[in-house]
């Protein structure tokens, strides 16, 4: 439960934001977040590198979960089942109430009818809440350009940037910006 | 094939009583006194054209259209409870005023009081017409608020995105999810079609060369922004009306609960061809959609 809760307190910009060194970049997606329960052994430590102040939440969480498992040792190994059950379904609960929902129902759909043609857009982004999405693309933009600097050109990780800014910018301020690349003369911080 | 929102439906409406008018004139030579007549016939014609209409199963404005159009989405649906709730109050409120004045009119008239009363201030009855007049907007904002704030807030992600890109005249649409380089793979203009060139059935200075096609129940981010002058992208239907503003990207949200053909016209004016810049929306099956859009995507027309 910690760690599905500290994947989920941190922010989207934490989450987006480049590293300075080489690390894992790319947002969890809800999939990869019950491997993550799935497997809570190898997840803490890839998450308390993610983490910058999330662990104090996390820690809190974990000592009011500890006490009864530590009062009673011997059924540990039996309450670490349905405990882990619940862990994952409230983290679901969560997920389906936030962003993760439209992502599992596409995943629905896309089971029932299988088309080439999939669902799937630049998600919310709760660094742009409002109806001015200008900044979005232009983030976006910068975001792609910035991963592939770091990661070198085609880089699997940054292809969802890519996706986001196609998704989001028209296509016009696209060519613009990237004949402005070209020439040296972008405004952004590249 | 462009379905014509079932308009062909009402077109025998539309179409008839015209003849049928002209049919009562040409027969007012035969008959010299029942000119009248006819006449009386012809304007019964006209008002049961515009009865008819407003019947019609057309999502677009009717001609003397009072109400809100049907809503395809849950903002429109919002909007016309809203509407329908307020007014409820309004008319009360209406009909409490008039009968005060009404009967302040009647009883005080010089006719029938020669003196006049000469009351100078009542504090109970100023103090409440000051404060319930005052709560009463207040009631009015708190529901109107959420409905604003809420058509605002995108809380589900969307699964598409569409860019209505407003030109000087016509629309673009660019369908980029689907995009696996900077080439735009699905867009195109979406241009008026002229009056002569109308099929019967299609609605003058609505209709469109390509429609938008969306797929109805999904979440949509529609972003407008025009590449010229502002316009704005307003589908009276679905509850939307955006601005169009050069240089930034307008984001709504919608979700289309019914298929259907929606039409809309540009709502900011920007500039001569103004009134000839209508919007078009079908919505589609969420199946077809993807068949459409493949359709579209694989012969690679742009």
């Amino acid at each position: 439960m910690a760690e599905a809760q500290s994947e989920q307190t941190l922010s989207l910009a934490e989450q987006y934001s480049l590293k300075e060194k080489e690390e894992k970049v790319d947002i969890p997606l809800p999939s990869e977040v019950k491997e993550v329960e799935n497997a809570e052994n190898a997840a803490p430590a890839e998450v308390v590198v993610k983490n910058d102040e999330p662990p104090v939440e996390a820690d809190a969480d974990q000592s009011s979960d500890n006490p009864p498992a530590e009062e009673s040792p011997a059924v540990e190994d039996s309450e670490t089942g349905p405990a882990a059950e619940n862990d994952s379904g409230a983290a679901a609960e969560e997920e389906s109430s936030g962003a993760g929902e439209e992502e599992n129902s596409g995943d629905q759909e896309s089971t029932d009818e299988q088309p080439e043609i999939k669902l799937e857009t630049a998600p919310v982004d709760f660094r742009f809440p409002t109806t001015n999405q200008t900044r979005h693309c232009f983030t976006r933009y910068i975001e792609y350009h910035r991963c592939t600097q770091a990661k070198g050109e085609g880089a699997p990780e940054c292809e969802k940037f890519a996706k986001y800014y196609r998704s989001l910018c028209p296509s016009e301020w696209v060519e613009k910006w990237n004949e402005q690349r070209e020439n040296g003369t972008f405004p952004g911080p590249l | 094939m462009p379905i014509p929102c079932l308009s062909w439906l009402d077109q025998p409406n539309r179409r008839f009583p015209s003849s049928f008018i002209g049919r009562a004139r040409t027969s007012l030579s035969f008959f010299g006194g029942g000119a009248e007549q006819s006449k009386k016939k012809a304007k019964k014609m006209i008002v049961l054209k515009w009865l008819f209409l407003t019947i019609a199963p057309c999502d677009a404005a009717e001609p003397w259209q009072l109400g809100s159009q049907d809503a395809a989405t849950p903002m429109m649906q919002g909007i016309i409870d809203l509407h329908h709730d307020i007014f409820f109050f309004l008319i009360l409120i209406f009909v409490f005023v008039s009968r005060i004045l009404v009967r302040a009119l009647w009883h005080f008239h010089y006719s029938k009081k020669k003196i006049p009363q000469r009351i100078v201030h009542g504090t109970t009855i100023e103090i409440l017409w000051t404060i319930f007049p005052s709560i009463i907007p207040m009631f009015i904002a708190i529901p109107s608020f959420a409905l604003l704030y809420s058509m605002d807030e995108v809380v589900v992600d969307p699964a598409m995105t569409i860019k209505a890109i407003g030109h000087q005249w016509y629309r673009t649409y660019e369908y980029s999810d689907y995009n696996s380089s900077d080439e735009q793979s699905l867009t195109f203009d979406s241009y008026t079609i002229p009056e002569d060139d109308l099929e019967l059935g299609q609605s003058r200075l609505l209709e469109v060369d390509n429609r938008v096609v969306l797929p109805a129940k999904t979440h949509l981010r529609i972003i407008v922004t025009p590449a010229d002058v502002p316009h704005s992208w307003a589908v009276p239907s679905s509850g939307v009306k955006c601005d169009a503003v050069p240089g930034r990207l307008n984001q709504i949200s919608i979700l289309v609960q019914r298929e259907g053909v929606y039409y809309g016209q540009c709502s900011e004016i920007c500039g001569t061809n103004h009134a000839f810049t209508p919007i078009v929306v079908e919505a589609v099956p969420r199946k077809d959609y993807g068949s459409r859009v493949s359709n579209q995507l694989i012969p690679g027309e742009a």
